[in-house]
Formats: C-alpha cells, sequence, structure tokens
C-alpha cells in the first residue's frame, strides 16, 4: 500500500519537474527569440533544411490529395444533382482542414523526426557541450533558430499545399466535368472567403511553431546513448502530431468566432 | 613510440612552474541525490600535465566539466588562472574558455560541417574573425601541428578515431588556450594511435606551454605522459604523486586497481 503511494508520488513529482522544464524551455526560446543577437544566417540555413527540402514531398502528397478527395466526393454529390458545387465543396475542405492538416502531418513526420534526431545525437556526442565552449549560446544556435525555422517556412509549405490540393483537384473534375482552369477557380475563389484563408494560414503557423517546439525540446533534452536519440525522435513524432490535432481543434472553435 | 613519449615528458617536466593555474577546494557535485563528487582539491601548476586516474563513474569528466562551467557545482571554489569560475557572468567564461581548451572524450567533431569549418567554428564564433584568408591561414596552421592537412576538406563521418581525436585537438588549439583539458584522449583506440596521441599531447605542451589536466584510466597513458597523477575514489582524492611513487604503492586500492591494467604494484 505504502509502495503504490509513494511510486504514485513520485509519479506526480516527475510529472511536475517535466511540465516545469517544458514551461521554461517554451519560455528561454521565446525571450531569446526576441532578444539580440541574431542568429540570421543559421536561420535562413534552417529554412532551407526545413523549408525547401520538404517542398516537393509536400507538393506531391498535396496534390495526390486533391485529386483523391475530389474523386471520393463526385460520387456523392452527383447522387443529389449538385456536381457544380464540387469546386465550392473541395476548395472550403482543403484551405479550411486539409491543406494545413496534411502539412502539418508531412513536416511532424519529416521535419520532426529530423530535428529530434539531430539534436539528441548532438547531445550523445558532446557537440553541444563543444559548441558552449566555442563561445556559443547553444540554445540561440540549435533551438531557437529551429523553432523560428518552422514558425516561418509551414506556414508558406501550407499556402503552397493548398494551391497544389486545388490542382489535382482542378485535374480531377476536368476529367468527367467540361471545365476550365479560369472558371474552375473563379468557382474556388468565389466560395471562399478571406478568414478561410487567414485561418489556413494561422493554423500553419501554430502547427509549425508546436512542431519546432516539441521536437527541440525533445532532440535537446534526450536521454544518454543512441536509444535516447531513438526515443527523442520517436516522441518528437508522435507529441507533434498529438499536438497538431489539438491546436487544429482549437483553432477552429477561435475561427468559428470571427466567422 | 613509448620511450620517445617518456623523452618528451622528461624534458617537459623541467618547464614546470611554481605559479598554480587551477585551484580547486572542496567541490561537491550530486546528480539526482547521487554524490559525484565528495570534496575534490586540484592544484594544477603551470606547464605541468596532471593525470586524474580512476575507475569509471567517479567523477572525472564531471570535474573537468566543471572547471569550464559545463556543469555547476553545488559547492566549492574553482579559480582558474586566478579568476574564481563561480563568480564570472556569461561574458566572462566565455572569455575564460578562450584560454581554456576542451579536448572531449568522443572527439565533439560538428557532424554537419567539414573539418575546415569546425576549425573555423571557434574562431568565428569566439574570437569574431570572418576573414577569409585569416581563416584559412589559422585553419591550415593548426591541422599542421596534428598532421591533418590532407583532411581539410573532409567530413568528420569519414575519418578514423584517431584522426577524429587530432582534429578535435586542432580545433581546440587554434584559440592558442593556455591550459589544456583532455578527456579521455586515447579512448577507444588502438595501442599505436593511443601512443601517437600521448606524444601530440606532450608535443602540444612543448610547444605552446600549456598546463594539462589529463582524464583517464588507460594507465600506459598516464605513465607516459603524467608528470603528476591523483587517483580519484567515491568523489574524492585517494592519491596525489608522481607516476612512479604510484606504482610503488601498498594500497590494496590502488593496487587492485594496477593489477586490473597489469602494471605491477612493485
Amino acid at each position: 500500500m505504502q509502495d503504490t503511494k509513494t511510486r504514485n508520488t513520485n509519479r506526480l513529482k516527475s510529472f511536475l519537474i517535466n511540465l516545469a522544464n517544458i514551461f521554461s524551455f517554451v519560455s528561454k526560446t521565446f525571450r531569446k527569440m526576441f532578444l539580440p543577437p541574431y542568429e540570421s544566417r543559421e536561420i535562413l540555413r534552417q529554412c532551407y533544411q526545413i523549408g525547401v527540402k520538404t517542398f516537393f514531398l509536400v507538393g506531391f502528397t498535396s496534390f495526390l490529395v486533391g485529386i483523391v478527395f475530389t474523386r471520393q466526393s463526385r460520387p456523392s454529390l452527383l447522387e443529389f444533382g449538385a456536381e457544380s458545387w464540387l469546386p465550392s465543396l473541395v476548395s472550403i475542405a482543403i484551405v479550411r482542414a486539409l491543406g494545413p492538416l496534411v502539412t502539418a502531418l508531412i513536416c511532424a513526420g519529416r521535419v520532426g523526426s529530423n530535428i529530434g534526431a539531430e539534436l539528441g545525437s548532438m547531445n550523445v556526442s558532446e557537440q553541444i557541450d563543444a559548441m558552449e565552449v566555442s563561445g556559443t549560446d547553444p540554445f540561440r544556435y540549435l533551438v531557437v533558430t529551429r523553432v523560428v525555422a518552422t514558425t516561418l517556412m509551414v506556414p508558406l509549405l501550407v499556402i503552397y499545399a493548398d494551391t497544389l490540393m486545388l490542382f489535382g483537384s482542378f485535374i480531377a473534375t476536368a476529367v468527367f466535368n467540361q471545365t476550365s482552369l479560369p472558371l474552375f477557380f473563379y468557382q474556388v475563389f468565389d466560395s471562399l472567403e478571406f478568414v478561410d484563408i487567414f485561418s489556413s494560414v494561422l493554423k500553419g503557423f501554430l502547427f509549425g511553431m508546436a512542431i519546432g517546439l516539441v521536437s527541440c525540446y525533445c532532440g535537446y533534452n534526450s536521454g544518454r546513448g543512441t536509444v535516447g536519440v531513438g526515443r527523442a525522435a520517436n516522441i518528437s513524432v508522435v507529441t507533434s502530431l498529438f499536438l497538431v490535432f489539438i491546436l487544429d481543434l482549437l483553432s477552429l472553435q477561435v475561427i468559428e468566432l470571427f466567422r | 613510440m613509448d620511450k620517445n613519449a617518456r623523452h618528451i615528458a622528461e624534458e617537459n617536466s623541467s618547464a614546470i612552474g611554481t605559479e598554480t593555474v587551477i585551484r580547486i577546494r572542496n567541490l561537491y557535485k550530486s546528480f539526482d541525490d547521487t554524490p559525484v563528487l565528495n570534496g575534490v582539491d586540484l592544484d594544477l601548476k603551470k606547464g605541468e600535465n596532471l593525470v586524474v586516474l580512476g575507475r569509471s563513474g567517479t567523477g572525472k569528466s564531471v570535474l573537468i566539466k566543471c572547471i569550464v562551467e559545463l556543469i555547476t557545482p553545488d559547492a566549492g571554489e574553482i579559480e582558474v588562472l586566478g579568476k574564481d569560475v563561480r563568480r564570472l557572468n556569461s561574458e566572462q567564461i566565455n572569455a575564460l574558455r578562450r584560454d581554456v581548451g576542451f579536448s572531449f572524450q568522443l572527439s565533439a567533431l560538428y557532424d554537419s560541417m567539414t573539418v575546415r569549418e569546425n576549425l573555423e567554428f571557434p574562431l568565428k564564433r569566439n574570437l569574431k574573425i570572418f576573414d577569409q584568408k585569416i581563416l584559412n591561414e589559422k585553419v591550415m596552421n593548426a591541422l599542421e601541428e596534428v598532421s591533418m592537412e590532407h583532411a581539410v576538406d573532409q567530413w568528420p563521418a569519414d575519418l578514423s578515431g584517431g584522426q577524429k581525436k587530432r582534429i578535435g585537438i586542432a580545433r581546440t588549439l587554434i584559440l592558442n588556450p593556455k591550459i589544456m583539458l583532455y578527456d579521455e584522449p586515447t579512448a577507444g583506440l588502438d595501442p599505436i594511435t593511443s601512443e601517437e596521441i600521448n606524444e601530440l599531447v606532450l608535443e602540444v605542451q612543448k610547444r605552446h606551454g600549456t598546463s594539462s589536466i589529463i582524464i583517464t584510466h588507460d594507465l600506459t597513458c598516464a605513465r607516459a605522459i603524467a608528470n603528476r597523477v591523483i587517483f580519484l575514489y567515491n568523489g574524492k582524492n585517494h592519491f596525489d604523486g608522481p607516476f612512479d611513487e604510484l606504482t610503488q604503492t601498498q594500497d590494496p586500492l590502488l593496487k587492485t586497481f594496477l593489477n586490473y591494467y597489469n602494471i605491477e604494484a612493485r
């Protein structure tokens, strides 16, 4: 009985310590993000690593999702004789939900695991300590730059993904219906409001920040050894995905207030 | 090879000064309620090679990480080049780190940078040198010292363990430190490469007049390069004296340690 009580107390203690560590990590990131010196070169390098190198993957996946989603929505609309509503339906679904979500899932998998494993292995092989004795603040150089890069690049990738999904949707629509690219995009923009596009970008911003913070936290505080590196990569992806869905739900509630 | 290293060591021992460059008193450090350092005292004289011996987990690496503030001790005094390390702010710590080079156990070369970029990193970050001509010159000089000029554009992943150690030492030397801290310089190396690293440590001491603390449990390394040896046990000093005195000890704990490494306690 005493053992269970002690175990539970230890668990609670460990949970609270973790929570305090996360809070301290996040507040330190924001403090260092806005205070000089700024690591602008490293931020640009990270933007390239995170944004440009995910460009093809996001583009290709989004294009396919656009085709598949349109093909699967068409029969239901056809049943009600509402096939002409297809561009409106897909554009709302893509810009409001699918575009940001697909981009965030890809980035959580590719970028999150990459950051978690990279920082984890740097921690294990004492590269972070070496950076510190070289007169560099490793937190600013490794963590802040990556969080800034994911926060800036994911919204851009979301806009790119939205565009390619809509293009994929146009291809799928054009196979069965007589439509032109200008007409399709006229119908798309006719059904979209400013708040839809704004919410898409805002979600990208929030998802990017969450992926950056989570994966940097897991990598920077990874356990020792190769097991620690593997765990850091794994937890980065799982927690990022979990947070993306929670943020998606929360942002939906907030955006609904402005609609 | 071993004789050559010892010959250099004997030559270097005449250059040991009286000035204390590192002074540590009553150093304590615990991790999760487990004490690692339990009141360590240490003095390093100018030009001296001090080897810190001890079994794994006795706090040898923690001790030298405390010297450069990579780990903050729980209690105790650390004075480096006359400065109280525990009272320095981050800028003063960075300035001190220019004078204290740290060679890591796993070399700690940055995987995402070439050898050249690895060596340029401390110059750009700590000394704020950005002129490519000066950078090239300093990088090539440092690589020449460790006989690794040919590896300047290679990636760390393409180098052997011994080569990585050499580059790691070159990256430390590039800031012209007054004190060198070596964490297990021969760990994981074959006997011949270990001897080469021992000679390199002595060459560095001779050329730059550095004082060094070498953390190891390799007694061959200790015999080749030590002017003095400290043996840590349970986070405390258990022995402090020349290597020859260590081998003549009648202390059962030290005898067991020496026998384990096939060095006869006479």
